[in-house]
């Protein structure tokens, strides 16, 4: 049996790493330093990265299906999807831009809500298979989820840039709100996803 | 992990955690989030869902320009559907294109709801289209009125000459031939564009064309029962027995053709027809205005002169008004006599005959016009061909009264009945003619000609005497002349000479006139003196005194 703060009846600050014993009164207790609030373990942790998940997938389908951009030339307007830009890209020749975006709109999120539901599930389950790569899966997920951004990014420049009406304009399409939404949805579910939970069940395997 | 730090030895060295009171947050709270998520896409999955309007096809002979989820349908330039697919029909010979219409575009999808490709285009002398050029070809939609709901249409190859929202009605046309007529070419009224052909198909029975044209509002309401209609195609070029007649209607008909309609003035008021009228196509404005008679008879007349230059049609005339016209022309032949005559069958018109000032229900009407034309033919009623014109060469049927003529009655038992006829203009003159080559053949030519030869004859000896006559003049008269011209020549020489300035009889004349001259002055002053004293004539000059 490995010694943990929990099983040794103390709480970690996550803000400031200091050891605080339990309060002496019911209520929410913070660190004795830094005023952080302090949990045996985040409170809640997998119903409310569940919650946050559901979210971001149910919204992951609007974003996907409804235009991100809308490109105005001198004739006629067009919506664009990321999957259409994409197929476009790829279409037109520009293959490492139609790589980047495929990567960061569409494979990265799924990738995410994908790890997650997977830690998820094992964490609920009090699984012992594998807990170092889930560990690196999660570190992963919290390390890649700010480059899903880059879609809107590159949605928030254009329309900056594309502003030559009436020839030529470029504006931002309801899409693009829901994938924000689900880019910020994820990064809440992971960091509500308490790690810590991986191991317990490891360390308790041999008590 | 074996890295770990010891526990500490007294769990009291750590500080104890802050508790603040606080009320117990539900922590399932966290679950609005996934709820709020799931309405909004509820929201947005409803939305999609009732926007989806209906699935339509429509089929085409080519998809040229048409791009699946690219292509609009437009009605006026608004959109009001998206082409979803395109792909072949079964038997590969048309194109079915399935598009998406807006959810409020229900009214677009009647029986009678025509779509077309717009496309540059030029025909019928305008240019359309243009802007497709660039911004790409789209699907025109002109919603139709029907009532019955429909999904599968078929696509119009041209864009539709009017859409459904322009006031107006449509008729039907009847002509035997469309000729320089199209679809989308011009209806006038009095010269104004008043509509344009909407479609031209051969009739059912294949005897004709039906044409339906389209007389836009307010144009329409002048298509009456009375209504003619007339191809004003081109230039109306006609030759017939009332001369050469040259109509056109305006440059653009001239170039595309076109219809014209107008009403004939009437006393009878006309009245309203109903939309999809049927009228009858003229082939010109002559023919269509032509009164149109309701009483008609038909008589023949029968000619021994040759009718040729009488057409079918041509005018029955009475002292210069048309009362009829040629209906039929055919050949008799009597075995007995061995002679052929040309029957000419003529309708006549016997309201036109009838007299302005009479009394109405008076004497005229009361006769009948069998009674009435017995007694015309009694009092020498005939009828007689007539040169129209003399250089094309165009016969007319002539009636009219010849009194002196014997008598002679028509039977109405026959049908038709005969008029009775004279020979006249061109056969009359023919007669004349055959008659002065009569006479002319009784002159004794022979004898003329005999008495002419023996003349000449003489003519030809004196005509030798003369000549030996000149032979003689030359070789015994000439050398004579000769010699009495040059004693002249010497004589005139002598003249000359007598008559030259220095000659002695210049000098001797001059001094007879310079004698002559103060001769004439004394003259004068004696006609001075006397002017002054002509006394002096009786009593002698006076002495001067001093």
């Amino acid at each position: 049996m490995i010694a943990t703060a929990a099983r040794s009846g103390l709480l970690v600050c996550q803000a400031c790493g200091l050891l605080n014993r339990p309060g002496d009164e019911a209520g929410s207790w913070h660190c004795a330093r830094c005023a952080a609030a302090v949990h045996w373990r985040k409170p809640a942790s997998i119903a409310r990265t569940w919650a946050f998940l559901l979210a971001a997938t149910i919204l992951y389908i609007p974003a996907n299906l409804l235009p991100v951009l809308r490109t105005g030339s001198l004739f006629e307007s067009e919506n664009n999807t990321i999957l259409g830009g994409v197929t476009y890209f790829w279409k037109t020749g520009s293959w490492a831009l139609a790589i980047i975006v495929f990567v960061a709109s569409i494979v990265v999120p799924a990738t995410k809500i994908a790890v997650l539901s997977l830690l998820l599930v094992t964490a609920r389950r009090r699984s012992t298979w594998r807990p170092f790569d889930r560990t690196r899966l999660y570190r992963l997920t919290s390390y890649i989820g700010r480059w899903s951004m880059v879609d809107i990014y590159i949605g928030a420049v254009s329309v900056a840039l594309v502003q030559l009406k009436p020839f030529a304009s470029i504006d931002p399409g309801p899409g693009a709100i829901f994938f924000g939404a689900v880019v910020i949805l994820t990064m809440l579910a992971s960091e509500s996803f308490d790690p810590r939970l991986i191991w317990d069940p490891v360390d308790g395997r041999h008590d | 992990m074996t890295d770990l730090p010891p526990p500490p030895e007294s769990p009291e060295d750590v500080p104890r955690a802050v508790a603040r009171k606080e009320s117990p947050r539900t922590l399932q709270l966290v679950w609005i989030v996934p709820i709020v998520a799931a309405l909004v896409g509820a929201g947005i999955a409803v939305k999609a869902f009732l926007d989806r309007g209906p699935s339509i096809t429509i089929e085409f002979r080519s998809a040229e320009g048409i791009e699946a989820g690219k292509t609009r349908i437009k009605h006026k330039s608004v959109n009001v559907g998206t082409v979803r697919s395109v792909k072949l029909s079964a038997d590969h010979k048309r194109v079915i294109v399935t598009a998406e219409m807006a959810p409020d575009a229900k009214d677009f999808l009647v029986d009678d709801t025509r779509f077309w490709i717009v496309r540059p285009r030029i025909a019928g002398g305008e240019v359309s289209g243009l802007s497709t050029l660039l911004a790409g070809s789209y699907i025109g939609a002109d919603p139709g009125h029907s009532k019955t709901a429909r999904r599968d249409f078929e696509g119009l190859e041209t864009p539709p000459v009017v859409t459904s929202d322009l006031p107006g009605r449509t008729f039907t046309l009847i002509a035997s031939n469309l000729g320089s007529l199209d679809v989308n070419s011009p209806l006038y009224y009095r010269g104004i564009l008043a509509g344009r052909i909407v479609s031209a198909k051969v009739a059912d029975d294949g005897g004709g064309v039906k044409i339906d044209v389209f007389v836009q509002s307010p144009y329409d309401r002048y298509v009456t029962d009375r209504t003619r209609f007339w191809n004003a195609s081109g230039v109306d070029f006609s030759v017939d027995a009332n001369g050469v007649k040259l109509e056109t209607q305006s440059l653009v008909t001239l170039l595309l053709g076109g219809i014209a309609f107008e009403s004939p003035p009437e006393e009878v008021p006309a009245k309203p027809v109903a939309a999809n009228a049927q009228f009858t196509l003229w082939d010109s404005r002559s023919e269509a205005i032509r009164p149109r008679e309701t009483v008609v008879e038909t008589y023949v007349m029968r000619f021994a002169q040759s009718v040729r230059g009488l057409a079918v049609g041509a005018p029955v005339d009475f002292r210069g008004i048309t009362v009829g016209r040629v209906k039929r022309i055919d050949l008799e032949f009597d075995p007995q006599t061995v002679t052929f005559r040309t029957a000419v069958q003529v309708e006549l018109w016997p309201r036109r005959l009838r007299p302005r000032n009479a009394r109405p229900g008076g004497r005229w009407d009361s006769t009948s016009s069998e009674e009435r034309m017995k007694s015309f033919v009694r009092h020498g009623f005939r009828g007689q061909l007539h040169n129209a014109n003399l250089l094309t060469g165009q016969l007319y049927v002539a009636l009219d009264f010849f009194p002196k003529q014997p008598r002679a009655d028509i039977d109405f038992s026959q049908t038709p009945p005969e008029i009775p006829t004279l020979a006249g203009g061109l056969g009359e003159l023919q007669e004349s003619l055959a008659n002065i080559i009569k006479k002319l053949e009784k002159v004794p030519f022979d004898a003329i000609g005999e008495e002419l030869r023996k003349s000449l004859r003489d003519l030809q000896a004196t005509l030798k005497n003369v000549d030996s006559l000149t032979k003689h003049i030359d070789t015994e008269l000439t050398p004579e002349m000769r010699s009495a011209i040059q004693q002249a020549r010497k004589t005139l020489g002598a003249a000359e000479k007598v008559l030259s300035t220095d000659s002695p009889v210049q000098g001797d004349l001059r001094e007879t006139l310079d004698q002559v001259n103060r001769a004439a002055e004394s003259l004068r002053s004696l006609t001075d003196y006397l002017e002054r004293h002509p006394e002096s004539l009786l009593r002698g000059r006076r002495e001067e005194r001093k």
